[in-house]
């Protein structure tokens, strides 16, 4: 696995702050402990997997919500090992939305440039690379997003369907018509 | 060909990958933020609260307030004969 589900009990890292709130009691002390554990290891990952799936610039605010979103509910959550599951399950969701109101941004402002932040916008690839992430951009966002779960973060059927909020069997369906749709797409770009 | 593809997927997707990097100040901002959140989520709990408690007692003291100025509270019978 990529990322993989990492344990709670790795060391507190350097960006643990001391918690200046005297008020605050035992739990909320263990919380935040918990919570900024969970961000040294997990946070640049889930920057990576928002803009993949085209959070563009927005990616590290998004991240910051799913963590807020985290720390709201950290009581709630049956067992402090699903966190990243359950992060990597807002962080798509946040990502989902955020793409569905650029659309709606753009179906009423039809002059509207493209949204700049795209990722692959900065960065220098190869010309194949290029190929790939413009037949990518190309596909349903489910299907980018079954992919890029599966196929960079490693992740088996079941947990792409937990961060995707959806069956495993959909998780295959999404999988195999986004690499139908990838291959078909490249294969006419030679 | 779809091992092909799924090579060029996995190298492309690393390499935007790589290219991703945390502001230094990430953490501390996403800290600031869900404390702030946490705060202002207690603040309205209290309001509430308060809200809720400080209404019933206005109420409570209405209907005591509003009954007859020399009605007995509790017993409204004859008082009883002392022998």
């Amino acid at each position: 696995m990529g990322t993989g589900v990492r344990s709670l009990r790795t060391p507190a890292p350097a960006v643990a702050a001391p918690l200046p709130e005297a008020a605050l009691d035992v739990r909320d002390v263990e919380r935040e402990a918990a919570v900024t554990r969970l961000f040294a290891s997990e946070a640049v990952q889930l920057q990576r997997l928002a803009t993949l799936l085209g959070a563009g610039h927005e990616a590290e605010d998004l991240v910051a919500e799913a963590f807020c979103d985290l720390h709201r509910r950290w009581g709630k959550l049956r067992d402090p090992e699903t966190a990243p599951a359950y992060l990597r399950s807002v962080v798509c969701n946040l990502v989902r939305m955020r793409l569905r109101h650029l659309e709606v941004v753009r179906r009423h402002a039809p002059g509207a440039p493209p949204d700049a932040g795209s990722a692959e916008s900065e960065v220098v690839l190869r010309e194949d690379q290029v190929e790939v992430v413009r037949a990518l951009r190309g596909l349903p966002e489910r299907q980018r997003e079954a992919l890029v779960l599966r196929y960079w973060m490693d992740l088996r059927e079941a947990e792409v369907a937990t961060a995707m909020g959806i069956s495993a069997g959909s998780v295959k369906v999404h999988t195999s018509r986004g690499m139908a749709a990838l291959t078909r797409a490249l294969e006419g770009t030679r | 060909m779809s091992a092909d593809v799924e090579a060029r997927l996995r190298e492309t997707l690393a390499s935007l990958a790589a290219d991703v990097e945390q502001s230094p100040s990430a953490y501390r901002r996403a800290q600031a933020t869900w404390r702030r959140r946490e705060r202002r989520r207690r603040v309205l709990l209290v309001v509430l609260a308060t809200l809720v408690i400080g209404g019933a007692d206005a109420v409570g003291l209405w209907v005591l307030n509003s009954g007859p100025e020399h009605a007995p509270v509790v017993f409204d019978g004859p008082a009883p004969v002392s022998r």
